[in-house]
């Protein structure tokens, strides 16, 4: 094996500059650069429909890739209203694979990606965005991982997956400046299925172990202990690797696991800080795993079946995140979303080489 | 163990082109306490959904509609007062209070017993035994998923709405007797979203917690059936107009050009000499 084909996966599609953020949500300017950014791209309509009056929007499915070892990823940014954040995600997904370097080459050697995005139509007035929900903390930013509102897009997204049959799948969504985290960038769940028992125990007894005596909160000792009641694993190996790739990117030699200070250029991941912050994240039935990473055992089964990932993790086995955006800067949560993103993806072509 | 059905309510209200799901009020109180009212077995959940008799949104919509509404009140939880969420500051007051008066207690003491005791129980034994009287005590019961079966049923006073939404042909006017007609029937979900689209009267600008937009379904059929769909509705009357042109442009040139003509050529001639 040669020493390229060796070397870490990196990729990085940093949008949190001003000057970034302001080139790709401009449509005029997209438009002059889209042409540009299309080429490589096999492109297919899967749908057009409307999210409200006279708001016409278009599904778009855009593959890239060879298919290897990492098998098919498939990435949906198809929120129930795209939000400027996601818009600049989407844009900036699809300019970064595009683009002709020799790594981004060498991730698409492993893998096939589908980008599957949400977008107005050309002749749709942007409408005013709202923040998917007004609720408080984590249970707040999960409302907007809900799908797409409208039946006919969702059957179109239903429909490709099903064709696309991807062994990870990514549903991006910007849940707005959500009150309680809003100094936090974000953070990811994903679906998984656990034994009752365990289920029961670890979300029973999570907040009791997020502090040490006095209850001075310790959530170092809390990220342990369930550890410990989870057991090894595939999925919980794969979940620190996420959760480590989406702090630091590949720049991560020396850190803390519990990230208090942050380092430079590290995203501020959401953690429950103490037993309250790790009641509430039981009461929504996430377990944390990592700082940044949450498990979602809704219902034993294996998520939530009304979010694209617990629908794909149901209906096709597959891996499934859904990294939420909750920061207060749009420019911060389309960072967000494509660090969660480009952590996913490095993650799932790593563990695929290794 | 019994089934548990849990009923809750969700309103297909009518706006103009289109129609608006919204759960009731007393269904969102309901599924934000769902996950604390049951423990074991999951419940099913029976979403009523009142629509108008005659309204086009299918019943398949209305199922999708009804389950996203539903889960977004459940996962969205209690209404909590953000006032009483601890800060940093109180969290820090909350372990060092009773610290400090456990030692002023132990200092106070002058050795008697009873004054000691407690000051050693704030101080240490309390947190030994994970004793705090200031959190609730949770139940150890995780939170449920529960299965949403819809049923669809007709519901008078939407379809009265619906008749005033559809008489009206000015958007505001309609509202505004929409509204009234909401606080005679009695829906005030109706009369609050009627409130919102006097002031602003598209359901385009209306926020996710006030319910999802359904476009009627002929309405819905017509604009995927026409393709690329980009086009808007202006072009199609260009087009009906071309139609009418042809037949004089096929009089007109079939000297000279005969009737092999493109309909492009022929759309453009007849005006430029009617």
């Amino acid at each position: 094996m040669s020493i390229a084909a060796e070397a870490p996966f990196a990729l990085k599609i940093p949008v949190h500059q001003k000057d970034v953020y302001a080139g790709l949500i401009d449509d005029q300017s997209w438009a002059e650069e889209f042409p540009r950014v299309r080429p490589p791209y096999e492109v297919r309509l899967l749908a057009e429909g409307q999210i409200g009056p006279r708001i016409w929007v278009r599904l778009t499915s855009y593959t890239i890739g060879e298919g290897g070892d990492a098998g098919s990823i498939w990435i949906e940014i198809a929120s129930r209203r795209p939000s400027p954040a996601e818009i600049v995600a989407g844009r900036g997904l699809l300019r970064a694979f595009s683009a002709d370097s020799s790594e981004r080459r060498r991730l698409l050697g492993q893998m096939l990606l589908h980008i599957v995005l949400l977008e107005y139509t050309d002749e749709t007035r942007r409408p005013l965005w709202y923040a998917p929900s007004t609720a408080y903390g984590v249970r707040g930013a999960l409302v907007g991982a809900e799908t797409v509102g409208s039946p006919a897009i969702w059957k179109a997204l239903n429909t490709d997956l099903a064709r696309s049959r991807p062994s990870t799948v990514i549903a991006l969504r910007d849940a707005g400046g959500v009150p309680g985290l809003e100094a936090f960038d974000g953070f990811a769940t994903s679906p998984i299925e656990l034994p009752a028992a365990v289920r029961r125990r670890v979300l029973g007894e999570l907040d009791g172990n997020w502090s040490r005596f006095g209850g001075v909160p310790d959530p170092r000792r809390g990220f342990k202990w369930v550890r410990r009641q989870l057991g090894p694993s595939r999925e919980l190996e794969a979940a620190t690797s996420i959760s480590s790739l989406m702090r630091f990117g590949e720049r991560r030699r020396k850190y803390d696991v519990i990230p208090r200070r942050l380092a430079e250029g590290e995203l501020g991941v959401y953690y429950p800080r103490d037993a309250d912050e790790a009641a509430t994240c039981a009461a929504a039935s996430l377990i944390p795993i990592a700082p940044g990473l949450f498990w979602d055992v809704l219902g034993g089964t294996g998520g939530d079946p009304q979010t694209t990932a617990g629908h794909a993790h149901k209906t096709q086995g597959a891996s499934s995140f859904t990294p939420l955006a909750t920061a207060m800067t749009p420019e911060r949560r389309a960072n967000f979303l494509l660090g969660a993103a480009a952590a996913a993806i490095v993650s799932v072509a790593s563990r695929q080489t290794a | 163990m019994p089934n548990v059905v849990r009923q809750a309510v969700c309103l297909a209200i009518p706006v103009i082109d289109g129609t608006v799901i919204q759960a009731s009020q007393g269904s969102r109180r309901l599924l934000r306490e769902l996950s604390d009212i049951y423990r074991g077995e999951p419940p099913t959940l029976m979403v009523v959904a009142g629509v108008a008799g005659d309204t086009t949104t299918t019943t398949e919509d209305l199922e999708f509609a009804c389950r996203l509404e539903a889960r977004r009140h459940h996962v969205r939880g209690p209404d909590a007062d953000r006032s009483r969420r601890p800060t940093r500051g109180r969290r820090m007051g909350r372990i060092l209070l009773p610290a400090l008066l456990g030692i002023a207690l132990l200092v106070a003491s002058d050795g008697h017993w009873i004054p000691a005791l407690a000051g050693a129980w704030l101080l240490a034994v309390r947190g030994l035994i994970g004793w705090k009287p200031t959190r609730p005590r949770r139940s150890k019961a995780p939170p449920v998923n529960f299965d949403i079966a819809v049923r669809r049923i007709n519901h008078v006073g939407l379809a009265r709405l619906r008749e005033v939404i559809s008489i009206n042909l000015e958007d505001k006017l309609a509202y505004l007797e929409a509204y009234d007609e909401s606080v005679r029937s009695g829906i005030p979900e109706a009369a609050a979203l009627y409130t919102k689209l006097l002031q602003k009267p598209n359901p385009g600008s209306l926020s996710p917690d006030d319910g999802i937009w359904l476009p009627d379904a002929g309405q819905a059929r017509e604009a995927l059936g026409a393709g690329p769909a980009d086009e808007p509705a202006e072009q199609l009357d260009v087009e009906s107009e071309i139609i009418e042109a042809e037949i004089v442009a096929d009089d007109a040139l079939s000297e000279s050009t005969g009737p092999a003509e493109t309909e492009d050529s022929v759309a453009v001639d007849p005006r430029e000499d009617p």
